[in-house]
């Protein structure tokens, strides 16, 4: 399957195409900083830091966020389908994924506890920049393994 | 004028040691994509609440966030400077870590004006938070560091190099 989808049109387009692949790096790149550079703002600001701001501060960027995330997932499967049978095979990549659907689930967990207000316990956004951390880990060492 | 640096810099033992350590490439694009989501994050927040397009009361309030973002900067100046030292003769002639160069420094400046001759006046409320200069600065600030992100990443696929 991962081979018929890495010699499909699309697939082929984006690897045989001068511009494709550094497009999609570079709409790929504008959805982590949108993504994770919200998050990770917002979820320091959850364990403690930045004391004193409001918890409004970042009410309005959660579409920004979602923007950033449904570009990377089409940036990201666009990439994916170009390499998709070395990259299922490999460990960065695996570990990637694994890291950013933990995130999201991690944002969706914060996002309702802020919703409701309920109480917000240092491990959720602890979890989270772990994870978003080890997703930009793994991301750049898909490269050297 | 690059060229001139990197040549002088080709061979000296902080170049040795960065070509020859085989972990530390890596380790500086981590550091460094770290540092560009500190940055860029709470950039967002504070250029936009600059526009005008977040509202989330006192102006001042996103501010502090600025501590992140100087880190991030931090961060991104050392593993820059490691990157250029590591290989030199490759990022000189390669025009799009020039122009990323030259955009970095405009953002410094936008940055500069906006702290020292907008905000004192804004604390002082001699200027309203809706002024056009401090949304031409917040979107200016905004545009280039977004620019910096794209031509970062396209660094190995434009020009020589």
């Amino acid at each position: 399957m991962l081979v018929w989808l890495e010699s499909s049109s699309v697939a082929s387009w984006v690897s045989l195409s001068l511009w494709a692949y550094p497009a999609l790096l570079t709409v790929h790149i504008f959805g982590l900083a949108l993504v994770v550079g919200l998050y990770a703002l917002r979820d320091f600001r959850l364990i403690g830091f930045f004391a004193g701001t409001n918890a409004s501060l970042f009410e309005g960027t959660n579409l920004l966020s979602s923007f950033g995330i449904a570009i990377n997932l089409v940036s990201g499967f666009l990439l994916f389908s170009s390499q998709a049978t070395f990259l299922i095979s490999s460990i960065p990549f695996l570990v990637k994924i694994s890291c950013v659907a933990l995130g999201l689930a991690c944002s969706g967990v914060i996002g309702v506890r802020q919703k409701n207000g309920l109480n917000m316990p240092r491990y959720y956004p602890a979890a989270s920049l772990f994870f978003w951390a080890t997703a930009i880990i793994s991301g750049r060492l898909i490269a050297y393994f | 004028m690059l060229e001139i640096i990197a040549e002088e810099i080709f061979g000296t033992p902080l170049n040795q040691w960065v070509v020859g350590t085989y972990w530390l490439w890596p380790l500086l694009e981590i550091i460094h994509f770290i540092g560009l989501s500190l940055l860029i994050g709470g950039l967002i927040v504070v250029d936009l609440s600059l526009v005008g397009v977040l509202r989330s009361g006192r102006w001042a309030d996103s501010h502090r966030l600025l501590p992140a973002v100087v880190v991030g900067f931090f961060l991104n100046l050392v593993t820059g400077v490691l990157f250029f030292v590591g290989d030199p003769m490759r990022y000189s002639v390669n025009i799009a870590f020039q122009a990323k160069m030259i955009l970095i420094l405009i953002a410094g400046l936008n940055a500069l004006y906006y702290h020292h001759r907008l905000m004192p006046v804004l604390a002082l409320d001699k200027i309203g938070q809706s002024s056009i200069k401090i949304k031409i600065v917040g979107l200016l600030s905004l545009t280039t560091w977004f620019t910096v992100l794209a031509l970062g990443r396209l660094i190995p696929y434009l020009g020589t190099g």
